[in-house]
């Protein structure tokens, strides 16, 4: 069952698209952070912290994927107001990433 | 803190686990509850601690919105839009961090929350005695047979065992009320779905299942925009916030099923009753 009545097929495979992207990140993240544990268990302290970190990095990522994501999800099913939304978001977030 | 020792180890995992549940049924981050943990067991600075509850927060909202995209629950259309002024509101909350006083944006938080717990618990509480009434009725107030709009949407309910419709009223409000949700995000490392929830139940007519799914699904979005700026300012501790969030996963997951399963009064009553906690806590806090 998809969101929205009178469902599109482009909204059900920008549906498809967030959950994956979502899902890849989560996943990364968690390896990230078994690869730090499997590291710390071996004795290497700083390859641990710096596994993690990287694991961290990976997970708040995630959310700016997703946002980038839904830009061009609803650019291709011709919604250029919620796709102009995501990229002002993707812009701000951009913005704290680099220049705050 | 160099060193996670074990009871230290096992707190992380127990109370992430506890409130990735909490916070995947209820649509909030739980930064209300890792924020006092990580300071006064953890004795890590409220900078730091903010730093790793985002994390978290970003965690909770990742796992849960990929399940909660899947069934409909999550209404994107309305996330996208209302996280324009969230993530801009994070990011003038993180900056402003330093400039405002704690106290008094608590004390004034506290005391907004008041009024809207009670609305929520009086609504939930109406349709939860009458047993007879439908989910769909007792928590959509306008539902029928109008046109569907660009962000009305329908979700399958199988608590009540049928799809429940429902229309996206007073937009504008909503996007002013996500400004100050994305605020809170920045300077108390709180997800806003305290705020978000609330607000699309109540002021948008958003069903309380789809509410606390749309508000997890942008809550990440915040969240992100304010642990950016900790990433950057190195206060992220790489250990803690590892353990933490593999805790919060695995309560994510477990949370979203019972989201999926809930009846929505419920949810309406057991959400009001968090907002009263918080308020209590945050005026304890400042005036204790």
């Amino acid at each position: 069952m998809s969101g929205r009545t009178g469902t599109t097929y482009a909204e059900g495979d920008l549906g498809r698209l967030i959950q994956r992207t979502l899902q890849i990140g989560v996943w990364l993240a968690v390896g990230g952070f078994a690869a730090g544990l499997a590291a710390r268990l071996a004795g290497w302290p700083e390859a641990a912290r710096t596994l993690w970190l990287a694991g961290v990095v990976v997970l708040v990522l995630t959310p700016v994927a997703r946002v980038a994501m839904l830009a061009f999800g609803y650019w291709r099913a011709k919604e250029p107001a919620l796709a102009l939304a995501a990229l002002v978001v993707l812009a701000t977030l951009v913005l704290a990433a680099l220049l705050l | 803190m160099n060193e996670l020792h074990g009871m230290v180890l096992l707190l992380l995992l127990v109370s992430g686990f506890g409130i990735g549940v909490l916070g995947s049924v209820l649509g909030i981050g739980g930064g209300v509850f890792i924020v006092p943990l990580l300071v006064l067991v953890l004795k890590l600075p409220i900078q730091q601690a903010i730093a790793v509850s985002l994390v978290s927060i970003v965690a909770t909202s990742s796992a849960v919105a990929a399940v909660n995209v899947e069934r409909g629950l999550t209404n994107m259309r309305l996330g996208i839009v209302l996280e324009v002024t969230t993530a801009i509101g994070a990011i003038g909350g993180a900056l402003l961090l330093k400039a405002l006083p704690a106290e008094l944006l608590q004390t004034l938080f506290a005391l907004m929350l008041g009024p809207v717990a009670a609305t929520m618990f009086w609504k939930g509480w109406r349709a939860w005695r009458r047993r007879g009434l439908s989910a769909a009725a007792a928590d959509v107030t306008a539902v029928g047979a109008v046109v569907p709009g660009k962000f009305d949407a329908a979700f399958y309910d199988p608590a009540v065992g049928a799809a429940i419709p429902y229309t996206v009223r007073h937009l504008g409000p909503a996007a002013g009320a996500s400004l100050a949700a994305g605020s809170l995000s920045g300077l108390l490392g709180l997800g806003g779905g305290i705020i978000q929830v609330p607000v699309m139940n109540l002021l948008c007519g958003v069903p309380i299942k789809a509410a606390a799914a749309t508000s997890n699904f942008l809550m990440g979005v915040s969240a992100a925009a304010s642990a950016l700026i900790f990433l950057r300012q190195g206060l992220v501790l790489p250990e803690v916030a590892a353990t933490m969030v593999v805790g919060v996963l695995v309560g994510s997951f477990v949370g979203v099923r019972v989201l999926y399963r809930i009846r929505a009064e419920k949810l309406q009553v057991l959400f009001a009753v968090l907002m009263l906690v918080v308020a209590a806590k945050m005026l304890l806090k400042v005036f204790a």
